[in-house]
């Protein structure tokens, strides 16, 4: 289940035969378990039925975006209370003068100040100071706060006075929300660890809410299983364990799409995979390099740093949404969007310039009378009178100006793409695409052209695939201790010793989780670096590598190669350092296998066939509904395979093949 | 341009490799902060990169920070004049250029610039820039207080380090024997140079695909419509002559003369001019500017109030005009000393921009902290080697048209390093870092506030540190208040404060010893009179003002005795004292 802005998604596996069903109801803002019920009504007939039930919830990041979580105190180190508001002193917006800072979580008049210190080693200058905290809970009672978020210098090297303050709050204060910054993150950099613990105790109270509230709900329904939820970092949780470590929740939703990147890769036996989902506003890549999802150990929301492994998403401003108009003369496309309101000028909304979404429908990409399934009629003359209004600014013609509007906006996605494949050192041509949201498979094989891939896959229910993504993910918890030492210096006993205690409470975690002790793996991740850098590569420790004598000889070399994929270039007489070390433990409770259906080869049944322009000119293209294909069609472009809630065009030169699993493969024949 | 190009040129096009130099810049960007090694690049972000036309101007760039706005192309023509022409580059040629007489904010900003080519024709350059940690002279980290640019670090002019692709050994041999840290200063070559290579294998791949003549029309397209944008955005301003100044402590020598920063902004139809002819005579301490970065400045500010959104290239500035006399602390000649030249074009920026505040009084903002006030402590390990906590904190911001300053802000995307990673590294123990309260202007909208930060040292240390804007502090604009100006001082264990000058050098620091930097607030705009009550609250309760003494004389706002309540009564009658003292 994928709460999403507009929709809410369900998607059903059925265990009996390996088939799949999918719900769609509104998301309801006010309570959004109702939309939730909803949704799961359409495709099971009883809660009692259900043996495995996960949830992607977006209850946190609105709560987030909205600015409606809890009132939090800070309790930060006594002369370092303004670290939070200080920030890191840097603005992205180098020429704005009218620049603002991310807006804090917390104001300055909530921070409290604790006497107490570590230093760099994590030995205690100073004691924690109990009478500040007495103080600090007496403020917060007078305001009527119950939420607090701790978070001292130096605590992810030494938590004992974090969990200090916390025992004495606890006393002092026995119904407070109480968020630990080590726990949240055990990193450095005290400015990301506070603003990701604010973030934390921010929402958890809402968090916690909406997922008891939803559990009792299931409950009663007959729900006889754990709820899971989705967590950023491309794994899932039960909803138990989500309620202590909410800010995992925050981008799950995304994060369900790349899974069912990673799912896929697995079924199809493509290890590469570059997912693009296209909606109204925006579009999302994310990568599946070697049939891992592409993860980083932080992120920023609204400016505000976060640490935590999460599924790198990448999203720029391109959509059905995005506008067409004249900037001194020449055209510009997006990153603005027409929005739901007034929309592309095509929703006959008030909408008077032209967007992606008219350009496509101009073009007979779209068609006016199936938009969502035929839910919405379309307005072709508002879209055609949009686009020759501004193709007479610019003194083309207007069927070059659609066009023209999709291949600046196709030209941008692909270079987002090219970016994001450079910046980690791949070439997107050893890549297939993966295409879903309403608008990635209308658009995808003009990436693939772009970008010189030559695959594009497109899913079954590409307009649910997030929801169809969690329901093939395993349950995963992400531990990071810090070790900071030169490679010269490192004792191999003690890492060993220390990555399995941190495997070793995964492992009781997943245990916990109902997992059983077969369907469990962990993998550990070392962070390195050149002495002196500031950036560090995580670097995979491989099976047995632990007990060989050249451990540090085998990581270093593995971090020349590994940052010299990454940058170009790589110094291997330079020294290198530990940074700190990362388990990840994943719990497998076995695994959705999809029908197959036989194959009958040919091409497949048109059911009418409308002119689509493709380089200017207007060509007769096939029309075909993706239910009535059968396992082995083929079709062959120009043609449009529509469908409820995602339409694919193949160009000319492209034909579309679907396989026993009903994924439809675009390959380029020219 | 052949015609047939022009002709078949369509707005399609143009604006696809407009984004796609755009992403290359971008791309050369990730790559140079990725690779780096010293933290003012990759954390602080001193460097610029870009794409350039085969006449050298800027097309497509990405800096790090705002100051840099297409001054590069200075560069690229100053070697260009010391190998006798555009015509003398080969391919696989790369030079550097770090002349602080044309185009650099001092030696340690090292220009590469690598020329590419099409069918053997120069098609256009891709350059880095970047400050380098060390680069000799006669201070690590660099001389405050110089006298001639001897002082400051070597001049690595127009030198070639790749001739035809090879490597020129010698010209690496100098580079690494002149630095006291040749590790970084190496591996931040290393680089500049990559990242340049990336930049050239993007825009040839780009010319590949549309032909070397279509993509020379874009160029020239995307210039042209650069200046149309500026041209339309210029028109907000109306016709007139606009003027403005500001003071400077000293020359980091003469200590206690002040320099004056003035300028003269005259906007007629289609075109403004900037006359900078009234500002000091160039001085013999080190606050000198070239007349090219000084252009930059002018630049950047008309580029923030015309239009900030837009990359920057070299068709938004065709209609400014900068005029600099001779003798002048912004026409620097060899072999005066610049390394702290900033502060000067730091000031310039304030100058200019409230120069324009009465034709653009929905724009401007009141001056800024001063915008870098960079300071580096300097500890010798047992082997005699240097290990340098460099940092640069934020301050405050002038207070906008329309809301307060920014508090603790610096002036691009440099980051201010990390506590523990700070006490990680170097022998310092972090005492205070806070917002300093009570140093934004007052006015209707308050400026923002500055940055309080003590660390004291664990061994015997030398201090460099460069704060300007301690004898005059930033101005407000229409009735604002000014701010709190900065200060440096070295705290003894008895408690004991040593105010420091402007510009310090090798100031020694006993273990024990707290240094603290207490940076300026930004102006206040409009009458702090007019400033609702509601919001004076917010900052009393937020702990933004709370001295009873700026309530009263400058807000007008009395507070109830023995605690933080505004005694409404009294404010109303404080105010109404104040605006007829005012109006008197």
């Amino acid at each position: 289940m994928d709460i999403g802005g507009t929709f809410t998604d369900v998607v059903a596996y059925d265990e009996r035969d390996g088939s799949y069903a999918t719900g769609k109801t509104s998301t309801t803002p006010g309570d959004l378990t109702a939309g939730v019920l909803a949704g799961l009504e359409q495709v099971v007939g009883s809660a009692q039925d259900i043996s495995f039930v996960v949830h992607g919830t977006t209850q946190g990041l609105n709560a987030f975006l909205q600015r409606r979580g809890e009132r939090v105190l800070l309790l930060a180190t006594a002369g370092a209370g303004d670290v939070y508001h200080i920030a890191r002193g840097a603005r992205s917006k180098l020429y704005d003068l009218h620049y603002r800072k991310p807006q804090p979580l917390v104001p300055r008049s909530d921070i409290a100040e604790i006497s107490g210190r570590l230093d760099y080693r994590g030995q205690e200058l100073e004691p924690l100071d109990e009478g500040d905290l007495r103080a600090a809970v007496a403020q917060a009672r007078e305001a009527g706060i119950t939420a607090f978020a701790i978070a001292f210098l130096f605590s992810y090297l030494n938590p004992a006075h974090e969990l200090e303050a916390e025992r004495i709050i606890r006393e002092l204060h026995p119904e407070a929300s109480i968020s630990l910054s080590h726990r949240v993150a055990r990193e450095w950099r005290e400015y990301e660890r506070t603003s990701s613990v604010v973030l934390n105790a921010y929402i958890a109270p809402t968090v916690e809410r909406y997922l008891v509230r939803l559990q009792d709900s299931l409950d009663e329904r007959g729900l006889s299983v754990p709820l899971h939820v989705m967590q950023s970092n491309g794994g899932i949780l039960t909803a138990q364990a989500a309620r202590e470590h909410p800010i995992q929740t925050l981008l799950s939703g995304p994060a369900g799409g790349t899974m069912g990147g990673a799912a896929l890769s697995q079924t199809l036996g493509r290890p590469n995979l570059l997912c693009v989902d296209m909606g109204g506003t925006s579009f999302d890549m994310s990568l599946i390099v070697d049939g891992e999802p592409d993860t980083v150990q932080e992120t920023e929301l609204e400016g505000l740093p976060l640490l935590m492994p999460i599924v790198k998403i990448h999203t720029i401003g391109a959509g059905g949404g995005s506008m067409a108009y004249v900037e001194a003369g020449g055209l510009r496309v997006g990153p603005e969007s027409a929005g739901a309101q007034p929309g592309p000028a095509c929703y006959g909304r008030g909408g008077t310039r032209p967007t992606v979404t008219d350009a496509n429908l101009v073009l007979g990409r779209i068609d006016p009378a199936y938009f969502l399934g035929g839910k919405m009629e379309l307005d072709v003359a508002a879209a055609e009178a949009a686009i020759a209004s501004l193709a007479a600014e610019l003194s083309i013609e207007p069927v070059a100006l659609a066009e023209g509007i999709l291949d600046v906006v196709n030209a941008k996605m692909a270079q987002a793409i090219r970016t994001i494949t450079v910046e980690k050192g791949i070439a997107p041509s050893d890549f297939a695409i993966v295409a879903f949201g309403g608008a990635g498979a209308m658009h995808a094989a003009f990436l693939a052209q772009e970008l010189e891939i030559p695959e594009v896959i497109v899913p079954v229910f590409p307009g649910a695939f997030s929801a169809w993504g969690m329901l093939h993910t395993k349950l995963r918890h992400d531990f990071t201790t810090p070790y900071y030492k030169p490679v010269a210096d490192v004792d191999v006993a003690e890492i060993t010793a220390r990555l399995e205690e941190l495997a070793q409470e995964g492992r009781s975690a997943l245990l916990a989780d109902g997992v059983p002790p077969a369907g469990i793996a962990s993998s550990w991740l070392v962070d390195m670096r050149y002495v002196a850098q500031e950036y560090s590569l995580p670097v995979p420790v491989g099976a047995g590598e632990l007990e060989d004598p050249a451990f540090a000889t085998i990581l270093s070399d593995r971090f020349h190669r590994v940052y010299d994929q990454r940058y170009g270039h790589a110094n291997a007489s330079a020294p290198v350092e530990f940074v700190s070390l990362r388990a990840t433990v994943h719990g497998d409770l076995g695994r959705a296998e999809a029908r197959r259906s036989p194959r009958v080869d040919g091409e497949a049944p048109t059911a009418a066939s409308r002119e689509v322009v493709f380089q200017r000119t207007a060509q007769q293209a096939q029309v075909v509904v993706r239910d009535r294909l059968n396992a082995g069609s083929t079709v062959t472009g120009p043609a449009i395979i529509e469908e409820p809630t995602a339409t694919t065009v193949v160009p000319p030169g492209w034909t579309a093949a679907v396989d026993e699993l009903g994924v439809i493969v675009l390959r380029a024949t020219s | 341009m052949t015609s047939s190009a022009a002709n078949t040129l369509n707005p399609v096009t143009v604006e696809i490799v407009r984004n796609a130099l755009l992403a290359c810049a971008e791309e050369m960007k990730i790559d140079l902060r990725r690779t780096s090694y010293n933290p003012i690049i990759n954390e602080m972000n001193d460097f610029s990169v870009g794409i350039f036309s085969a006449a050298g101007e800027t097309v497509a760039q990405a800096p790090g920070l705002p100051h840099f706005v297409c001054d590069i192309p200075s560069a690229i023509n100053s070697i260009a004049q010391d190998i006798g022409g555009f015509d003398r580059f080969e391919p696989g040629d790369v030079f550097l250029t770090n002349d602080p007489y044309v185009n650099t904010f001092h030696v340690h900003d090292v220009n590469s610039v690598t020329p590419f080519f099409v069918d053997g024709e120069l098609a256009g350059f891709a350059c880095s820039r970047a400050h380098w940690h060390d680069i000799g002279g006669a201070s690590a980290a660099g001389n405050m207080s110089a006298t001639e640019v001897f002082q400051e670090g070597i001049i690595l002019r127009s030198a070639q380090l790749y001739s035809r692709g090879q490597r020129n050994a010698s010209v690496f041999r100098i580079i690494e024997a002149n630095t006291r840290l040749p590790e970084t200063v190496m591996g931040d070559l290393r680089a500049q140079v990559g990242a340049c290579q990336v930049g050239v294998e993007r825009v040839l791949a780009l010319i590949e695909r549309y032909g070397i003549e279509v993509y020379d029309a874009c160029v020239a397209r995307i210039l042209a419509d650069g200046e149309r944008q500026a041209l339309d955005a210029l028109e907000q301003i109306p016709d007139g002559v606009y003027s403005a100044e500001s003071f400077l402590d000293d020359d980091g020598v003469h200590r206690s003369v002040p320099l004056r920063v003035a300028a003269t902004v005259t906007k007629s139809p289609g075109r403004l001019s900037i006359d900078l002819t009234g500002s000091s005579p160039a001085v013999a301490g080190s606050l000198n500017c070239n007349v090219n970065t000084t252009r930059s400045i002018c630049r950047l500010v008309f580029k923030m109030l015309t239009t900030p959104t837009e990359p920057a290239n070299e068709g938004h500035f065709r209609m400014v005009d900068i005029v600099v006399s001779e003798d002048s602390i912004f026409n620097a000649k060899r072999p005066s000393a610049t390394l702290p030249g900033f502060f000067a074009l730091h000031t310039l920026e304030d100058v200019v921009r409230r120069a324009l505040a009465s034709g653009m009084p929905d724009r401007v903002n009141a001056d800024d902290y001063g915008r870098c006030c960079p300071a580096h402590i300097k500890f010798r390990d047992r082997s005699g080697g240097y290990r340098i906590l460099a940092d640069t904190e934020g301050g405050g911001w002038g207070a906008k048209p329309y809301e307060d300053g920014e508090s603790g802000l610096l002036f691009g995307e440099i980051r201010v390093i990390p506590i523990e990673i700070m006490e990680m590294r170097y022998p310092v123990l972090l005492r205070q870092y806070r917002l300093r309260e009570d140093s934004g202007g007052a006015g209707l909208h308050r400026g923002g506030l500055g940055v309080v930060k003590q660390y004291e040292c664990l061994q015997d240390g030398q201090l460099n540190a460069g704060f300007e804007r301690q004898v005059f502090p930033p101005s407000g604009v229409f009735g604002g208040g000014s701010a709190l100006a900065n200060r440096v001082a070295i705290i003894s264990p008895d408690g004991s404060r040593r105010e420091l000058p402007s510009k310090t050098t090798d100031h020694p620091v006993a273990k024990g010893e707290v240094i603290s930097f207490e940076l300026a607030g930004g102006g206040g705009y409009g009458d702090p009179v007019q400033r609702d009550l509601e919001s004076v609250a917010a900052d009393l309760r937020g702990g933004y003002v709370t001295s009873r003494e700026q309530l009263a004389d400058e807000y007008g706002v009395i507070l109830h005795d023995g605690g933080n309540e505004i005694d409404v009564a009294a404010t109303a009658a404080r105010r109404s004292q104040l605006r007829e003292a005012a109006s008197a």
